[in-house]
């Protein structure tokens, strides 16, 4: 498929005075949207049990309303945004949002195992087209400068903040209505965001060019291969047929995918953004936290659950502290960064974030919230704030408008492996000391507060 | 659980140790500067143009 001519989409008049208030409003769709897309991730997790009885599943088929999602979502990423730079960013962001709003509807009105299945691949589907291309719209609508940084600074506030909110609203709803609404809760969102997207987001020109059907094709097959080998290492181990085969398919896929973009003339994923060293750091970091925080969740909601006895409803509430913490730090972090430079803000942040690690490596039977989780998802939550403003800040940095798109899809991409990767590695490192000390095999570990992106 | 916070401190303790021996500081007043108000409102209203028009390239605060 190619464009010829460049076009423009919802743009008034290029020649219309400053409006602010018309950038704000874009950045509250494009924010809102992707606090949409990740508290998705886990906002179902709480349902589970509500969902296993009203469609029969069997507790094996049960995790595929998870998986689902996660692969379809982390396999299409880099589609998604390639997509955006040639068929323009606005339109795909649109169009994923429509598919994730019918896929939501679908959802909640499935009778069947398989349809709720279906439903849920079809929500993944509309998020890979929709979240690299909001991130891809925000740059664009905010040029480098201290504008982008508060617009990052919102966005990194609702990707920290969507997985404890996704805890809460579900059990909200799950509890006090069914759990068909954690479906149906997405329906007016993505109405309210695919209608006002086109009225206050502009849309950047397309970039013409021409779709790269095989590196396409081999980026979906290697990424979903190597997300659903790390969903099967953290449910089933790491020396698993099908978790071995999965890895294999993604490690041979994944190097064809390397050396087609190599000769391609138009890449979905220009080798020079992973080739430039500096960017190649900002990903590896991003990875760490991310892999780090999904353990804050999914180990400390186990805490909660399972040892303090808190409700489902109860251990999202517990999590407020966090999300409070991630957008303080986040706000002021775009207030410093000017000042100090992104160093010292870096070193704080990450320094947070170990102390609260170390402070929870503390906890036992006789730890209660108050004296042993509230401190340290404190300490994590603020140290959060303050180093995915910089390293959002750089990811997407210096790169050309052409070229956008493709870095918005590298750092969702990163931070979707870094959350499947961090999650089959610390389950595993949990279930082997499990083993040792108390014979807890890792399948006693529930699965329903993984959030699969951050 | 504890060993699992241990790995999951030790993700954040190497991002700390990358930042401190490779991470250089540069405030990204720069980055403002290389475009001016004017600029701005304009490509926000009009991100085409921003598009269009390569700007001079900022400087990255983490490129050597």
């Amino acid at each position: 498929m190619s464009t010829t001519a460049p076009v423009q989409q919802g743009v008034d008049d290029p020649g219309s005075p400053p409006d602010e208030r018309r950038s704000n409003i874009a950045l509250i769709v494009i924010v809102a949207c992707q606090l949409m897309l990740v508290l998705d991730a886990t906002i179902v997790n709480v349902a589970l049990p509500d969902i296993q009885g009203a469609l029969d599943f069997s507790p094996t088929n049960l995790a595929w309303v998870l998986n689902a999602y996660t692969i379809a979502f982390g396999g299409l990423l880099l589609l998604g945004g390639r997509a955006g730079d040639i068929l323009g960013r606005l339109r795909v962001f649109q169009v994923g949002v429509v598919v994730f709003f019918l896929a939501s509807l679908a959802g909640g009105l499935a009778t069947e195992s398989w349809m709720l299945v279906a439903a849920r691949v079809g929500q993944g589907i509309g998020a890979a087209a929709a979240s690299p291309n909001a991130l891809a719209l925000l740059t664009a609508t905010f040029p480098e400068g201290p504008r982008r940084m508060k617009a990052l600074a919102a966005w990194a506030a609702a990707n920290g903040v969507g997985g404890s909110i996704g805890l809460i609203i579900g059990g909200m709803l799950t509890t006090w209505v069914s759990w068909r609404w954690v479906m149906f809760i997405n329906v007016p969102i993505a109405l309210a965001v695919a209608s006002l997207a086109p009225r206050f987001i502009s849309s950047p020109r397309r970039n013409p060019g021409r779709f790269d059907a095989v590196g396409a094709v081999a980026a979906t097959v290697g990424l979903s291969a190597l997300v659903y080998g790390f969903i099967r290492a953290s449910s089933d181990g790491w020396s698993d047929t099908l978790t071995l085969t999965s890895f294999a398919v993604a490690v041979v896929v994944l190097a064809m995918f390397v050396v087609i973009e190599t000769r391609a003339s138009q890449p979905v994923v220009p080798l020079s953004l992973v080739t430039d060293l500096s960017r190649a750091r900002t990903y590896t970091l991003l990875l760490m936290m991310v892999g780090s925080m999904i353990s804050m969740f999914f180990f400390t909601t186990q805490f909660l659950q399972e040892v303090l006895d808190f409700s489902a409803l109860r251990a999202g509430l517990a999590f407020l502290p966090m999300s409070v913490g991630i957008m303080v730090s986040a706000q002021r972090t775009t207030k410093l960064l000017p000042r100090l430079g992104p160093k010292p803000l870096m070193l704080f942040g990450a320094a947070l974030c170990t102390s609260g690690m170390i402070w929870l490596t503390q906890l036992s039977e006789d730890t209660g919230y108050a004296s042993g989780v509230l401190g340290p998802m404190l300490l994590f939550g603020l140290g959060v704030g303050m180093l995915m403003v910089p390293l959002s800040l750089s990811a997407v940095g210096g790169v050309s408008p052409r070229e956008s798109g493709a870095a918005s899809s590298m750092m969702v991409v990163t931070q979707q492996v870094g959350s499947s990767l961090g999650l089959a590695v610390l389950v595993t490192v949990y279930g082997t000391a499990s083993r040792h000390a108390a014979e807890h095999p890792p399948a006693g570990l529930r699965r329903r507060t993984w959030p699969t992106t951050c | 659980m504890a060993s699992a916070f241990t790995v999951a401190a030790a993700f954040v303790g190497f991002v700390f140790l990358v930042v401190l021996f490779t991470w250089r500081n540069q405030r990204p007043q720069a980055a403002a500067a290389a475009t001016s108000p004017a600029d701005e409102t304009r490509a926000a209203s009009s991100p085409s143009t921003a598009e269009m028009v390569p700007r001079p390239a900022a400087p990255d605060e983490n490129r050597p």
